[in-house]
């Protein structure tokens, strides 16, 4: 009866376990079933599912006469296999042939335990062709898209470049890469075991869709002519660097930009890294004498002096404990306020910010913009950087020295759009260089943005007939015969731990012309010149070299032939 | 029937006693089954043919396609490689040309504008003359309400 009893138990006993193996069994096959059916049954589509990423072309890039400027092109890299290439000798005849490489290296290459090797890079379409047409076993060629730029280093900074992934860095590429880019494709099917997609498998084939194209307000005659340029007063005045700015005062569209030393963006890698950011919209510098036509125009606007306001100039003055000295450390007696211009004079426009006040000084400043973003379409863009009185590390002397553009620290885009909205009636405009976007079947025309109104309309106009009289007072380098220009020269120092640099200057002029009807603004800037440490024998003559050429490409006659031209279209309406 | 019927083992009619046996009306409906069969068989074959051969003809079309806006690429970047001004300024300077250095305007009477310098000058008016209007001067607000700006503004930045 016990025996009965113990084989019974260890009948039950095995029972229990198949039972509770069955209910494992079951819980498994309930989880593979129904719970996790969809990613089981996805993971068995996905074994003979194909898919594919189309790469979209990249949007073009194009100046304000749709010259092309950046674009891509298609080119294969050419790679091997070695362990499935049947006949690696008779292979290299061939491949040594068509890509002009030697036979034995090729062997080499091709015989090797390698299960994967690269062998040329950039093949041309033509002999990718070919080797498809060989359909070597063993041979792979890929596409790739390569950005090329066929100016070379014309307007590198502005424009950026694309690195080996496809994304776009710095200036437009950088500022632009979603627009340009464009969206991927995809295809999807049933993949046959040659790996192809079945045909009458689903499928279903999204094309791609390319990035925009961008047109420039990048003129891209005067951006040569001003690189050229540059780069010959860079060398000549024996200076480390130099940008130039040329921009339109009534829209704000940049015509051109440049900057030396500058970069290849087709062979970016080769080049430093410190010179991908592009000076004129990243860099700060304290813009020294061009400044004093804010200081000028604050003080004007606001009515604390006139062009016929005579100050006493001792030769220095003190502005919170700070004694300010002329450049020249003289005296000049009674003069007025196109002879402070004229004879840039560190004392007379600090007079002239001590009579504003600091508040209503600084109003002014920050209604030029100086401070901020000017949100220019560029990567990398700096604000500057401006002290005001509510800050603790602002002095009352900053008032004094802020005045003739010292202790004070600009973009070169900065200063440029402010001194334009003097030659535009007062208004500042928004700088930009995407003049239109073409995306597929839509077109966007962008359109000039004003920011604030600066100054009235009569300070505008008479701070320019003051920079006129001052230039030609001075017998400024800068004045182009026939033409009225208005401008200033500035030279500044260059800040050192602890003050400034006792010889080293950074040279600037900013100016537009003609006078009366202000087409174009021209900002430039000499970095550390060794010639001259004054920045009117250095950017003053730089301007005149480009002025005179500029009024050839864009077509500005003389101011007399202009102006009788107008008075005749006047008397004939 | 009865059990006790006879049944004739003779070949001929076991044969027409066989259960597939089928009469003429069965033997066309069955052909007419199978053309049927036939007919949509051959017609999903043809189908299927045609469209696999579309399927490889789009392929083809679309790489062709892609090979020629590569080409074109390539053609677009091969003039602009030969419009770059470093180019043509040394070949104009080889074929003996020169930069404009004197530059003499005649003034014309009575010349007619072109469309575009119309367009130009339409353009500029709304650019720079139009907004003036727009933005009147603002008055320079006074010192406290200057510095109660610059307060929230300090805030803002939580300085």
């Amino acid at each position: 009866m016990k025996t009965v009893d113990s084989s019974q138990y260890r009948i039950y006993t095995v029972m229990a376990v198949m039972c509770a193996a069955g209910v494992v069994l079951v819980g498994q096959l309930i989880r593979w079933q129904i719970i996790e059916h969809h990613r089981f049954r996805a993971l068995a589509e996905a074994e003979h599912q194909d898919e594919m990423v189309i790469p979209p072309r990249r949007g073009e890039i194009r100046d304000r006469n749709e010259y092309l400027l950046a674009a891509d092109v298609i080119e294969y890299d050419l790679s091997a296999s070695p362990k499935i290439i049947s006949d690696p000798y008779a292979t290299a005849d061939r491949l040594a042939r068509l890509l002009d490489i030697p036979r034995d290296e090729l062997v080499k290459t091709l015989s090797s335990d390698a299960t994967w090797t690269p062998l040329v890079q950039g093949v041309p379409q033509a002999v990718a062709e070919k080797l498809v047409e060989w359909d070597v076993v063993g041979l792979q060629v890929e596409p790739r898209a390569k950005r090329v730029y066929p100016e070379e280093d014309m307007a590198a900074h502005l424009l950026g470049f694309v690195n080996s992934n496809g994304n776009g860095f710095y200036g437009v590429e950088g500022y632009y890469d979603s627009m340009l880019r464009g969206q991927a494709g995809l295809r999807t099917g049933e993949r046959s075991p040659f790996g192809e997609i079945i045909p009458l498998g689903a499928s279903r084939f999204v094309p791609p869709v390319s990035g925009a194209t961008l047109y420039l307000t990048i003129d891209r005659n005067i951006q040569y002519l001003i690189e050229a340029e540059l780069e010959k007063a860079v060398v000549g005045y024996g200076a480390q660097r130099g940008s130039v700015i040329v921009l339109n005062p009534k829209t704000g569209a940049i015509l051109g930009m440049a900057n030396y030393p500058t970069y290849d963006p087709n062979n970016y890698s080769v080049s430093s890294e410190s010179l991908f950011f592009d000076p004129n919209v990243s860099e700060q510098y304290e813009p020294g004498s061009v400044f004093k036509i804010i200081t000028m125009a604050a003080g004007l606007d606001a009515g604390a002096v006139s062009p016929g306001t005579i100050i006493y100039d001792g030769g220095y003055m003190e502005v919170g404990g700070r004694v300010i000295y002329n450049w020249d450390r003289q005296g000049h007696g009674n003069v007025d306020m196109t002879d402070v211009l004229a004879k840039s004079l560190n004392v007379g426009v600090a007079q002239v910010a001590t009579a504003l006040g600091k508040d209503r000084f600084y109003t002014y400043v920050k209604r030029f913009g100086f401070g901020h973003l000017t949100q220019i379409d560029l990567g990398s863009e700096g604000p500057g950087t401006l002290k005001t009185p509510r800050e603790a590390n602002w002095y009352e002397s900053d008032l004094g020295t802020n005045s003739f553009g010292q202790g004070i620290a600009v973009t070169p885009v900065q200063i440029a759009t402010a001194v334009a909205a003097i030659a535009n009636d007062g208004l500042l405009m928004k700088p930009y260089v995407v003049q239109r976007v073409v995306d597929g079947q839509r077109e966007i025309e962008v359109q000039p943005t004003v920011v604030r109104r600066a100054v009235s309309n009569a300070t505008a106009a008479t701070l320019t007939e003051m920079l006129v009289t001052a230039l030609e007072q001075a017998n400024s380098e800068a004045l182009l015969p026939g033409y009225r220009i208005a401008g200033k020269t500035g030279t500044a120092e260059i800040p050192i731990p602890g003050g400034y640099h006792p010889t080293l200057t950074l040279g600037s002029f900013a100016g537009y012309l003609p006078a009366d009807n202000p087409q174009v603004l021209v900002l430039i800037i000499i970095d550390r010149p060794t010639s001259s440490r004054w920045g009117s024998r250095t950017a003053a003559p730089t301007f005149r070299r480009i002025a005179e050429r500029l009024v050839v490409l864009l077509d500005i006659p003389p101011d007399d032939v202009r102006l009788a031209q107008n008075q005749e279209a006047v008397i004939t309406d | 029937m009865s059990s006790n019927t006879m049944i004739s083992l003779r070949p001929a009619n076991v044969i027409r006693r066989l259960p597939w046996q089928i009469d003429s009306k069965a033997a066309l409906g069955f052909l007419l089954i199978l053309g049927t069969f036939s007919l949509v068989g051959w017609l999903y074959l043809t189908q299927a043919s045609v469209v696999t051969t579309t399927s490889y003809r789009i392929d083809e079309l679309r790489l062709e396609l892609d090979q020629l806006k590569n080409q074109n690429a390539m053609l677009a970047l091969e003039i602009a490689e030969l419009e770059a001004l470093p180019r043509v300024e040394t070949r104009a300077r080889e074929l003996g040309l020169q930069p404009t250095t004197n530059v003499r305007f005649l003034p014309v009477s009575n010349y007619p504008l072109g469309a575009e310098e119309e367009i130009l000058a339409g353009k500029s008016a709304v650019y720079g003359r139009e907004p003036l209007d727009m933005y009147p001067t603002e008055p320079v607000p006074s010192s406290w309400w200057v510095q109660l700006l610059d307060d929230f503004a300090a805030w803002l930045e939580g300085k």
